[in-house]
């Protein structure tokens, strides 16, 4: 027998128990009855915050849960420079951008720009508005990035309408992250606990000074406190996020 | 009782590792903050108090009847709990950690931020595994900390660590993917989060096929991230893929996450007798397959990967068993195994930044021209082999009494033949590198190894020797206290 019949067999035996496994699975799935479980609570109390409640799951209850998420990215984010060279141990390896600029057509010159601008200020609204509508910091940031895709596909990387550098990416990406684990230290410096909704001020018996209320609760007619703060720095960290991924890839494209 | 440095611990890594990654390519910038933040990770575990942490201020509840929830209370934040264990894991994490980036700041002529960020982002990852009392949060962190650990390997720039890299991802996807599917059952079925909880909902209700299922997925999770069997392969490929600092830092990562992991699994499932079968079985097959695998490499990275491999599998034969003598032990051999394995990875890495290579066929008759090292490195393998008077004899003669005593003397046998072989294995590779005159090399000259180490690394490995020895001779103040937290954990099962 040679090794590639042995590699054969070895595909069948995982196949075999894979199967096995997933008829374990669904069986199982069967007998699966769901509970409403704490999210009972948290519909109950989040609508004194805010009306959008899965906004308001994902950054009060389980805010620092998605600070961990947003780290993922990140974590994600550094590892794709990490891949292309930059950071590499013994000095950084620089990758030529021959895709730097393009010759638009002109159908693409004239939908492209307004359509960009267009795109933008859907991501803002998307953004800002996360705590009342469907929608927050991900969704928006996800979106404004998508402008700055195809700013880049149809301009090229370095005459595009944004002409963000590699460098103010990553300053944006460090000023969302950072906008998000200030105002974590925001709560722990006035109640003792990290994240706490210092805006919004859920439990006064904290003892958080009216002043820093004032200061981060976001003014509207909502309760919202530091959620949509918090939005905003998801947004830029995404966003950032996505664009240098898109730089890194096009920028490799044609080395 | 609410401790205010609890969340620091995960957080300042966080906040470093953006910073230095803004700062990368500003060399003395990123140096000397890598160095100052290092003084912070290791003072905070020092310095908080024990207690509970509750993210976002909610405090538990009386639960409402429409929840369904069969608890009179439960914990609406997501909360972290710290106490010995925890501060004894944390720390020993940011010692190791200290040593990769300080190895790093002195040792390249070109500091780079992105791959400091990288470890900081290890450490935060490794530290919120170890608190987290909410198995959601350790679902996110594990993420962070297997992306983290394969770019720490990219970040050496060679087709291997790529290679070793992109394969551990992939796996590491699938494992993500079974502990999550894991979480959501668990969740659906019970509906809470925090594992205390979740304990309590499990206890007495753990023969349902959606538990079985959980618990399954969970334990694949948990193999996945502990190297065990049959991520084993992966594994051992990621530490001799990697350079001599992350090496050891990502092996002490993995007997910290294997040790935190397991606790939370015992917490949740401690009654059921099928679970620690099976993980008993699969630790004791990662025993034999890394020792036997290390014998017959011909690299002595390779052997020393597979090596660190098998000595999870002992670690985890422990825990598994679930009794307090077990636990304790295990927890023990985990601190001592990840100190004496990270004196062993510099010792040969250093021969490897000497000689260019650690493959066998071309190493040989280094005695001479580095004796210092040569004592160190007999050092390591004494220590790892459970050689007296050094601190694995300590844990590993603890764990062949605990089998003993759970009624399994197979077990001991399993643990003194490992251990033999281990150190057969080590041994070999003591020879064929120091000891060995080999015609072959005589031919194309003796690889060049100075006896001058570099500080920073000298004083590394003194440090880890002279730490392995005092705890051999002294293992009574450690391991009492990792005695007590394993009787509080064993009593709720």
């Amino acid at each position: 027998m040679n090794t590639k019949d042995i590699y054969e067999m070895r595909t069948v035996v995982a196949a075999v128990f894979l199967g096995i496994f997933s008829i374990f699975v669904l069986k199982a799935l069967t007998s699966f009855e769901i509970i409403p479980g704490v999210s009972y609570v948290y519909n109950l109390q989040g609508p004194s915050i805010a009306p959008n409640m899965i906004t308001v799951i994902l950054f009060d209850w389980r805010g620092y849960d998605t600070l961990g998420e947003a780290f993922i990215l990140i974590t994600a984010v550094f590892t794709t420079g990490i891949l292309f060279g930059r950071g590499v141990l013994g000095g950084d390896v620089k990758v030529r951008d021959t895709a730097a600029t393009r010759q638009p057509s002109v159908v693409q010159k004239v939908f492209a720009a307004p359509l960009v601008f267009i795109i933008v200020a859907f991501g803002i609204v998307i953004t800002l508005g996360g705590h009342i509508t469907p929608g927050g910091g991900f969704q928006g940031g996800s979106v404004i990035a998508t402008a700055f895709f195809l700013s880049v596909v149809v301009f090229g990387l370095r005459k595009n309408v944004f002409s963000l550098s590699h460098r103010s990416l990553e300053t944006f990406e460090g000023v969302g992250a950072l906008i998000y684990l200030c105002l974590g230290l925001a709560g722990l410096g006035l109640s003792g606990y990290y994240l706490y909704n210092v805006g919004a001020d859920f439990y006064p018996g904290l003892g958080v000074a009216q002043w820093a209320v004032n200061l981060l609760s976001y003014p509207d007619a909502t309760n919202a406190g530091i959620i949509p703060y918090l939005n905003i720095g998801i947004a830029l960290k995404v966003l950032s996020g996505f664009c240098t991924i898109i730089t890194v890839l096009m920028g490799a494209e044609k080395k | 009782m609410n401790s205010e440095l609890i969340p620091l611990m995960v957080v300042f890594p966080l906040i470093s590792a953006i910073l230095l990654n803004l700062m990368h390519g500003k060399d003395r910038a990123v140096r000397v903050y890598g160095t100052l933040a290092m003084v912070v990770v290791i003072a905070v575990p020092l310095l908080a108090v024990y207690g509970n942490h509750l993210f976002g201020a909610h405090p538990a509840i009386d639960t409402p009847a429409e929840t369904g929830i069969a608890l009179g209370r439960i914990n609406l934040a997501i909360e972290y709990s710290f106490g010995f264990l925890q501060r004894a894991l944390i720390f020993l994490l940011a010692a190791i950690a200290t040593f990769a980036v300080l190895s790093h700041t002195s040792n390249e002529k070109r500091a780079s931020g992105v791959y400091l960020s990288m470890v900081m982002l290890s450490i935060a990852a490794v530290s919120a595994v170890v608190m987290a009392n909410d198995i959601f949060n350790m679902f996110v962190f594990l993420e962070i900390l297997t992306i983290s650990q394969a770019a720490m390997v990219v970040a050496k720039g060679d087709i291997g660590g790529y290679k070793a890299a992109l394969k551990y991802l992939i796996f590491g996807g699938v494992a993500g993917g079974a502990i999550l599917l894991g979480i959501a059952l668990l969740l659906g079925t019970f509906g809470v989060l925090n594992i205390t909880d979740l304990g309590n909902a499990l206890s007495g209700n753990t023969k349902s096929p959606i538990v079985l299922t959980a618990v399954g997925l969970l334990v694949i999770g948990w193999l996945f991230e502990s190297g065990l069997f049959p991520f084993h392969t992966i594994k051992s490929h990621i530490y001799s893929s990697a350079k001599a600092d992350v090496a050891a830092l990502l092996q002490t990562e993995t007997k910290i996450v294997l040790v935190a992991i397991a606790i939370i699994l015992l917490r949740l499932f401690g009654g059921l007798s099928n679970m620690s079968a099976v993980m008993v079985g699969l630790s004791v097959i990662t025993l034999a397959f890394g020792s036997v695998m290390a014998l017959v490499q011909t690299d002595f990275r390779r052997l020393l990967a597979f090596a660190a491999v098998g000595q999870a599998g002992l670690v985890g034969i422990g825990l598994s068993l679930g009794t307090p003598d077990g636990i304790a032990a295990s927890i023990f051999h985990a601190v001592n195994d990840a100190l004496a394995m990270s004196l062993l990875f510099v010792t040969v890495f250093v021969i490897y930044e000497g000689a260019k290579t650690t493959e066998f066929s071309r190493l040989g008759g280094l005695l001479t021209k580095a004796p210092r090292l040569a004592f160190l490195q007999i050092i390591g393998i004494m220590a790892v082999s459970g050689v007296p008077p050094f601190n694995a004899y300590q844990s590993e003669y603890r764990l062949i009494g605990a089998a003993f005593q759970a009624g399994y003397p197979e077990l001991g046998v399993v643990i003194i033949l490992g251990t033999i072989v281990t150190f057969v294995a080590l041994m070999k590779g003591f020879f064929l590198t120091f000891l060995k005159e080999s015609t072959a090399v005589a031919a194309i000259g003796r690889p060049q190894l100075s006896n001058a180490l570099p500080l920073v690394t000298f004083a590394t490995m003194v440090i880890l020797a002279l730490v392995c020895l005092g705890i051999g001779l002294h293992p009574g103040p450690l391991y009492d206290r990792f005695a007590d937290v394993a009787i509080t954990l064993t009593m709720g099962v």
